[in-house]
């Protein structure tokens, strides 16, 4: 299977993950500690092989603009996927994660919308 | 209020102490209409205890005619 | 006098119409009034006080106009009406006394009580009283001057403590209203009045005396007497309309500056709440990054959870084929050291051979192992496998991220909610010092200063001038007298007028002053036997009253006691309140602020105890930060008859509502 060297978001997606950062980053100009987009594209990833459902595949081309050697550095995010067993056959693992971000990052930001703020205690709460 | 400091037995027995010619009569009238009218908004009790005072006099300058 | 019911409508902050029903039972006659501020209560008094007498008090004593006393929320709708009624029974009677206020038609906007028509109704058992005879009617159940003994709020008991410390200015309007009600009005009326007919009576004898060539001398100087009268009382009258002029004047600025004490305090308050904001908006900001630094490293904590149970599996796996291959090994060292025996059959010890029989024995063991060791099949590939997916499996590490980020949020969600409420605090105490100017302040206090300079030189006058009087109508008291005695005057008629008067004015006059010794004598009594009650002192023997209705604590010898504590100041004046309110009036209700300030528990629990005795029903309004309700109100939770609690509805609104 080849994998891709380049992963990313439907540009819809991609804007929704800028909007995300923009809120829980602090003011321009400020001081402090400032999330990217590897760091909630990790975590929808994370959140995402928690469920039982496999992610559709994109429905757009994706934007591309991370490098996977970037994002997963140590292969953390690949080991995960291959010892979950629900990547599908005939399917990339870098692809599969492209798609959990995908489904991930589309849900964090409406409940982000929706309570102004993020469902930490669905993410990592008790395990349904 | 008790029997000591009921106001007409406190003016009689003054009275009393006091050398005067006035009759108890007199001062019970007085503080009876006094008292009558206390709380009225408009009194006219001082052109009815000059008239009664006036009574005393006259009847009084009866006597003496007499 | 038994209270049974108020309805008040539109008057001071209770809009539209409320209803208070009074206890009436003997010893359940307590009611509870339940605010959070000074203002519910005292207008609760007022409704009261208005609804008897037609007067709402404010601060200094002074009157409140009308258009104070209608609801400012009714009256910016236009509804410019108020009214109280009252229903009590008296004596065997019901009374219903209705007193109404309404802005006359042609008035827009009411500037003072000619504004306003006032209508007033009694009933007595049903039947409708004469207009001009309900006020009377009125006094003979209840005298108004009376009044400021059984309605008096916490300002007022102030100003009773006031009167024991001496010489103090408000001691003294004190001490004229309890000479006013303990006077007994018909003495004081007859007194003035007859002083005003010997006035007459004089001047009848100084016109007859003129007419008398001896006595003519004595006619001139009465003449100029009274004319110097007149004049003399006229500019009393004008310096006591000064003086109450400028006691005003220091009275409205004493109210501003005592406002601006309470903006010191707002700042001091403001300053504190500034530091409380900065500090929690700090603490959000450490949050804020806490929060994104753990937002960093979360998905590995999410990983972590996802795949224990994988990890958990493979241990499982690879400590099985682990112990498996040990196994293996174990196997083997035995068939070794077997299989060794065989090879070479001497016995290590006694350097014999080893029979054969004892040798067929060991190749049969030997067999035996061979075939356990063959069937433990251990995959040596596999097990380096797992190994390695172990190795990998275990660098994903949580470092509990998500358990944090949640008790983050939980921080972070508590902190905003102090933060809104400190800011919103913030926002109004700056409203609220806004409407002060430091100027200004400064000003009306060198004006204050110049103000009390004045009233004392007024009072100065004051009382020369009324030395002056007295000098004046002594001396007239006097020529009368010689014109009485001399041989011309004797035996007229107006001299035995004069002479009558004389005698029925100084006996009202010295009836007066042995009244209030007596009623005073009677206050001491009633004093003394309440403050034995509320005291927790044992060893007082009792309390002293002197000429301006002061109270002095006896000791055990009878001694005065000089010093005294806040706590017995206010026991004291209580034992004055309930002195004077047994002397001075017949049975009826006592509405009261409870004075529970500064008192200790012990003396709290005197206090309470004791007020529902203080009289047939009882009223109090209890502020409910000091009044603990479990702790203080176990106390006489037996004499309580009904519980109302003063709900804020808004700045300009408040309502009464019956509470459990």
């Amino acid at each position: 299977m080849n994998e891709p060297s380049r992963i990313g978001l439907t540009p819809n997606t991609d804007a929704q993950l800028d909007e995300l950062l923009a809120d829980l980053n602090p003011e321009p100009g400020t001081e402090g500690v400032k999330l990217i987009k590897f760091d909630i594209y990790r975590l929808a990833v994370a959140i995402g092989l928690n469920h039982a459902e496999i992610p559709q595949a994109l429905g757009e081309k994706s934007t591309s603009s991370l490098r996977v050697t970037e994002l997963d550095p140590d292969g953390v995010l690949n080991l995960a996927v291959e010892s979950s067993g629900l990547l599908p056959v005939d399917t990339s693992v870098y692809e599969f994660i492209e798609r959990l971000a995908e489904r991930g990052i589309s849900e964090m930001y409406a409940a982000y919308q929706q309570t102004g703020q993020l469902a930490l205690d669905r993410y990592f709460g008790e395990k349904a | 209020m008790t029997n000591k400091s009921d106001p007409l037995t406190v003016l009689l027995e003054i009275k009393s102490r006091m050398e005067t010619t006035v009759e108890d009569d007199l001062i019970r009238a007085c503080y009876q209409l006094q008292s009558e009218h206390q709380y009225d908004k408009d009194r006219d009790t001082m052109k009815k205890m000059w008239a009664m005072v006036e009574e005393v006099i006259v009847g009084n300058e009866d006597d003496v005619l007499i | 006098m038994k209270l049974k019911e108020l309805i008040i409508n539109n008057f001071m902050p209770y809009k539209g119409e409320q209803t208070v029903v009074f206890p009436q039972g003997d010893t359940e006659n307590v009611m509870l009034l339940f605010g959070d501020n000074m203002r519910g209560k005292t207008s609760f008094l007022n409704a009261i006080r208005w609804g008897f007498y037609g007067k709402a008090v404010g601060r200094h004593l002074q009157s409140i106009p009308r258009n104070h006393l209608v609801n400012i929320e009714a009256a910016t709708e236009g509804d410019w009406s108020m009214s109280i009624v009252l229903k009590f029974s008296d004596s065997g009677k019901e009374y219903e006394l209705r007193r109404q206020i309404q802005k006359k038609s042609h008035v827009s906007q009411p500037k003072n009580d000619a504004d306003f028509e006032q209508i007033i109704g009694l009933r007595v058992d049903g039947i409708v009283v004469t207009n001009d005879t309900i006020e009377n009617e009125i006094n003979q159940i209840s005298p108004e001057e009376i009044s400021r003994f059984f309605l008096f709020d916490g300002e007022l008991l102030q100003e009773y403590e006031n009167l024991l410390v001496d010489n103090s200015e408000q001691g003294e309007k004190i001490k004229e209203h309890i000479e006013q009600a303990l006077g007994v009005p018909a003495l004081i009326h007859g007194r003035d009045e007859l002083s005003s007919l010997l006035k007459d009576a004089r001047r009848l004898q100084a016109k007859d005396a003129k007419k008398n060539t001896d006595l003519k001398s004595f006619a001139e100087q009465q003449n100029q007497l009274e004319i110097q009268l007149s004049s003399i009382e006229k500019d009393l009258k004008d310096l006591l309309a000064q003086r109450d002029a400028t006691q005003k004047q220091v009275d409205d600025i004493d109210d501003e500056l005592k406002n601006t004490e309470a903006v010191q305090r707002k700042k001091i308050e403001l300053k504190g709440l500034s530091s409380e904001r900065k500090a929690a908006e700090k603490q959000l900001e450490t949050l804020a990054n806490e929060q994104r630094q753990l937002l960093q490293t979360a998905y590995l904590d999410v990983l972590h959870s996802n795949m224990a149970p994988l990890l958990e599996t493979i241990r499982i796996r690879r400590d099985t084929l682990q112990s498996v291959t040990e196994k293996k090994a174990v196997l083997n060292s035995q068939i070794g050291t077997l299989q060794k025996s065989i090879d070479d059959p001497t016995c290590a010890t006694c350097k014999q051979s080893i029979p054969d029989e004892k040798i067929q024995p060991i190749r049969d063991q030997i067999l035996r192992l061979r075939a356990e060791e063959e069937l433990s099949v251990v995959n040596p590939e596999e097990v380096r496998r797992l190994n390695i997916q172990i190795d990998k499996l275990a660098t994903i590490r949580s470092a509990s991220e998500g358990r944090r980020l949640i008790d983050n949020d939980d921080k972070q969600r508590r902190l905003d909610v102090q933060l809104i409420r400190v800011q919103s605090k913030e926002d109004e105490l700056d409203a609220e010092i806004k409407e002060f100017d430091t100027d200004q302040i400064m000003r009306q206090r060198d004006k204050r200063d110049r103000l009390v300079g004045q009233l004392s030189r007024l009072n100065g006058d004051i009382d020369k001038t009324k030395a002056d009087r007295d000098k004046n109508t002594s001396k007239q008291d006097h020529i009368a007298t010689l014109i009485s005695k001399s041989a011309g005057g004797q035996g007229q008629k107006s001299s035995i007028r004069v002479n009558m008067y004389q005698e029925l004015e100084a006996i009202f006059s010295a009836g007066i002053n042995q009244l209030r010794d007596a009623l005073r004598g009677d206050v001491e009594a009633h004093a003394t036997k309440a403050f034995a009650e509320l005291t927790t002192e044992k060893t007082y023997s009792g309390l002293q009253i002197n000429q301006n209705y002061g109270l002095s604590i006896l000791d055990q010898e009878g001694r005065v006691l000089k010093q005294r504590s806040a706590g017995a100041e206010q026991i004291v004046a209580l034992s004055l309140i309930d002195g004077l309110n047994r002397t001075a009036r017949k049975e009826g209700p006592i509405v009261m602020d409870t004075p529970l300030g500064r008192l200790d528990p012990k003396h709290r629990s005197n206090v309470l105890k004791y007020l529902p005795k203080m009289a047939e029903q009882v009223v109090l309004l209890v502020h409910e930060g000091e009044i603990d309700p479990d702790r203080d109100i176990e106390n006489f939770a037996d004499r309580i008859g009904a519980r109302y609690q003063i709900e804020r509805i808004s700045t300009t609104e408040s309502r009464i509502v019956k509470s459990n």
